[in-house]
């Protein structure tokens, strides 16, 4: 199924397609287009939530092709994950963030990092100023990562995502911090 | 196509609607009533519901059960330590909890099947025709074992729950139909006894529940709660704190709390001269803001983290809704416009919107509109028991249902020939303070190293936000699996068998129900003799008095070490019977005064 041809009420063969990018017919790039992602979304749950849909498939199936429609807008809602999943595609098992070792240099930072969120006082603004910045960084790995894509560099986007999800454990950290 | 109504089953107060021509209506009574205050009275020989319990409050303090919505999923040691001012008998261990209304031992969800079955009664004479099915509400925050009593008491009621809907999203539903808003809305919801967030997305007729948050220990009642500690410190020690003034008290707070919504101070006069309870005083607004400040500050926490869970910030929010009484307070009301920065959406009567939003949703399933969807999510993250007591979460709070996840596991102990997989619900990192909702085995694997066996599980949510698990270890392709629901502590067979054994034990166990009457038997002597006591004095000669103390004594310590000999309690009964038998009908005649003495305090 192409992009052109999505229509909501169709899927080939009957099975949900194993891309998230063509349960809703969006073409597979990033940065998405998230209006029509949206859209399409709302198009599609009024078809296929098992509250609407046809009652002579069967119950397990409606489930099932719910469940996965919701799991492939869930994925494209989170920038993070669209990307790991083009990773994934574009470079197949190369792609082993796992595997990746981060530079000392990093690590050193993040320890100082989480030093300085565990000795947080319990102030709004110190921890707001943290946040942003955690954010702000995240934010730029993301790009990095989407170059890194476009320039099939494998590697670098690996050590990106490593890099990442640092950055997520310190973020989750401050926020369980105040929660 | 089939009658389904909608059904809000309150702590407080309960309704029941249905879509008329696609636009949502609240049923009433022959008297025009919609609202049915959830109180249920258990006389002797009949139940009562609504207006009728609730005129038997002061009758009947020990009989007349309320709120116990609140009760809902809990044991009596979750509750035996909270603040929560029930005046009736609420017993029970680590496992389970009983109310006692008279002498008769209930579940909370036996008494919210009768409120189910009043309004089954409403609509059906209402609409002139049998009603089986019903979309019942219940607040977001309600984990499963709460949404299960929920189901157990329509079973009881003989309706058939066909969507257990979230209170906040149901309040959406009217809200949007109502107004053809789209947008971000943040849906405030402040009930009885519990609180919800909710924030939503509205946009071509698709209702998308981004995140909720809420505290189902938190409501109007903690307000008057709030009220009554106020008036036990002022009423001084002397006060005679027991069911009766409890409900003389929580009734003049409701007053005042009500009253204080329009005016700037109260009288509060109580003058309930058997117990002590002498008040006059005023009360201001500004000092009952300040005893409810924490309460008020609980829930703009949960706002927060529903906004924060919502990934939006807050000039996303397009417009902020209100339901449920408690949310008439002005200082409520103020808090959320200066929380969301915006002024919240009135224009529903914020006790009906929540059953006009389930009435929409019962159209919906019956097959009348296909234009409106709601995508909710689940609460609460589930996940399972791994290495050291810990919890490792498989899908996590706020994921649009139906929802389906796969994790591997696998072994730390060689040869195991079984793995237990251990279901949990709750954002907690123990499996101490999650909610256990099942645990079950994966049985006859060949035995391998620690570390080897490939243990697949899979968490399913459908539509109605019910949970089924499966493990499957891929190495022996031995598999096991469980439907939370309505596995979870009970199934329905199971609930129908409570209400059945709770006769036949009691039958089977003669010895052991001759005793529980014969303490309540003692009970009630004593609650009657207490009652008129000091009417005694005047009444009866000394000796006959000192004769009747000392019985009174002697029995009361029987039953607080439980007494478990029947001859004993035989004789103390009977003892106390021949003594207070003299003073019958002056009980009665006081009995009645405490009684008007006590409507007075009700109608200030």
């Amino acid at each position: 199924m192409n992009v052109l041809q999505w229509r909501p009420d169709w899927f080939p063969n009957g099975s949900v397609p194993d891309s998230p990018f063509l349960v809703f017919g969006i073409s597979e790039e990033y940065p998405l287009d998230r209006d029509l992602l949206e859209k399409r979304y709302r198009q599609l749950s009024l078809l296929v939530h098992p509250d609407f849909a046809d009652k002579c498939i069967n119950r397990e199936e409606v489930l099932k092709i719910s469940a996965r429609v919701n799991s492939a807008y869930r994925l494209l809602r989170s920038p993070f994950q669209t990307l790991l999943w083009l990773g994934s595609e574009k470079f197949g098992s190369d792609f082993n963030p796992s595997g990746v070792k981060p530079k000392p240099e990093f690590l050193m930072e993040m320890m100082e990092k989480q030093d300085e969120i565990a000795a947080l006082d319990g102030s709004i603004q110190a921890s707001l100023s943290i946040k942003n910045e955690i954010l702000t960084v995240q934010s730029s790995l993301l790009s990095q990562m989407s170059e890194a894509l476009k320039a099939q560099n494998c590697e670098l986007m690996s050590l990106l995502v490593v890099e990442y999800n640092y950055y997520e454990r310190l973020r989750i950290n401050l926020e369980g911090k105040f929660a | 196509m089939s009658v389904i109504v909608g059904i809000d089953l309150g702590t407080t107060n309960s309704l029941v609607s249905i879509c008329q021509d696609g636009v949502p209506v609240v049923l009433t009574d022959k008297e025009g009533n919609g609202m049915l205050p959830s109180v249920v009275t258990y006389t002797k020989d009949s139940v009562l519901v609504g207006n009728e319990a609730k005129k038997q409050f002061l009758e009947y303090p020990d009989r007349t059960i309320y709120s116990v919505k609140r009760l809902f999923g809990k044991s009596y040691s979750d509750i035996k330590n909270s603040s929560i001012g029930l005046p009736f008998q609420i017993g029970g261990d680590n496992s389970k909890l009983s109310i006692r209304a008279g002498d008769k031992e209930l579940q909370p969800f036996e008494v919210s099947a009768q409120v189910l079955a009043k309004l089954k009664s409403i609509a059906e004479k209402a609409l002139g025709k049998p009603v089986e099915k019903a979309v019942i509400t219940v607040p977001a925050w309600f984990d499963d074992t709460q949404r299960n009593e929920t189901r157990y008491a329509a079973r009881l009621a003989n309706l058939e729950v066909v969507r257990i809907l979230n209170e906040p999203t149901a309040a959406a539903l009217a809200y949007g139909l109502d107004t053809k808003q789209t947008g971000k809305i943040a849906v405030y919801d402040l009930g009885g006894g519990t609180f919800d967030v909710s924030i939503l997305d509205l946009c071509d007729g698709v209702f998308q529940v981004l995140s909720t948050n809420g505290d189902t220990a938190l409501g109007g009642d903690d307000m008057d709660q709030a009220l009554v500690d106020w008036m036990i410190k002022k009423a001084g020690p002397d006060l005679i704190l027991d069911a009766e003034s409890r409900i003389a008290m929580k009734f003049a707070a409701e007053q005042i709390k009500i009253r204080l919504s329009d005016k700037d101070e109260v009288e509060v006069k109580l003058d309930f001269a058997a117990k002590n309870l002498n008040l006059q005083t005023v009360l201001g607004r500004e000092e009952f803001e300040t005893l409810i400040n924490p309460l008020i500050q609980r829930t703009l926490t949960s706002c927060q983290r529903a906004l924060r869970d919502s990934g939006l910030e807050l000039s996303d929010i397009t417009s902020v809704v209100l339901v449920g009484g408690a949310t008439r307070v002005p200082a409520i009301r103020k808090a959320v416009k200066e929380f969301f920065g915006k002024s919240p959406f009135t224009g529903i009567n914020p006790d009906e919107v929540v059953a006009l939003g389930a009435a929409v949703q019962a159209l919906v399933l019956a097959g009348g509109r296909r234009d409106v969807l709601l995508l909710d999510v689940i609460p609460l993250s589930l996940g399972i028991e791994t290495l050291g007591g810990a919890v490792t979460k498989i899908l996590l709070r706020n994921t649009t249902i139906p929802v389906s996840a796969t994790e591997e596991f696998t072994t730390s102990v060689d040869n195991q020939t079984a793995i237990t997989v251990h279901v949990l619900q709750g954002e907690r990192e123990l499996v101490e303070d999650c909610r256990s909702l099942s645990r079950f085995k994966v049985k006859d694997l060949p035995p391998m190293p620690a570390g080897l066996p490939r243990l697949q599980v899979s968490f399913t949510v459908d539509e109605n936000g019910v949970l089924s698990v499966k493990a499957v270890e891929t190495r022996s392709s031995q598999s096991a699996s469980v439907e939370i629901f309505p596995s979870i502590g009970l199934s329905m067979e199971a609930v129908d068998k409570i209400v059945e054994e709770s006769i036949d034990h009691a039958m089977d166990d003669f010895e052991l129900r001759m005793l529980v009457e014969l303490r309540n038997k003692a009970e009630r002597i004593i609650v009657a003799t207490d009652r008129v006591w000091q009417k005694a004095q005047s009444l009866m000669g000394k000796e006959e008095m000192t004769d009747l103390e000392k019985t009174l004594n002697e029995t009361k310590a029987a039953l607080k070490r439980g007494e478990k000999d029947k001859e004993l309690m035989q004789n103390l009964v009977d003892r106390l019977g021949d003594l207070t038998r003299p003073l019958a009908d002056k009980i009665f005649t006081s009995a009645t005064e405490d009684v008007l003495v006590g409507k007075s305090v009700a109608e200030i």
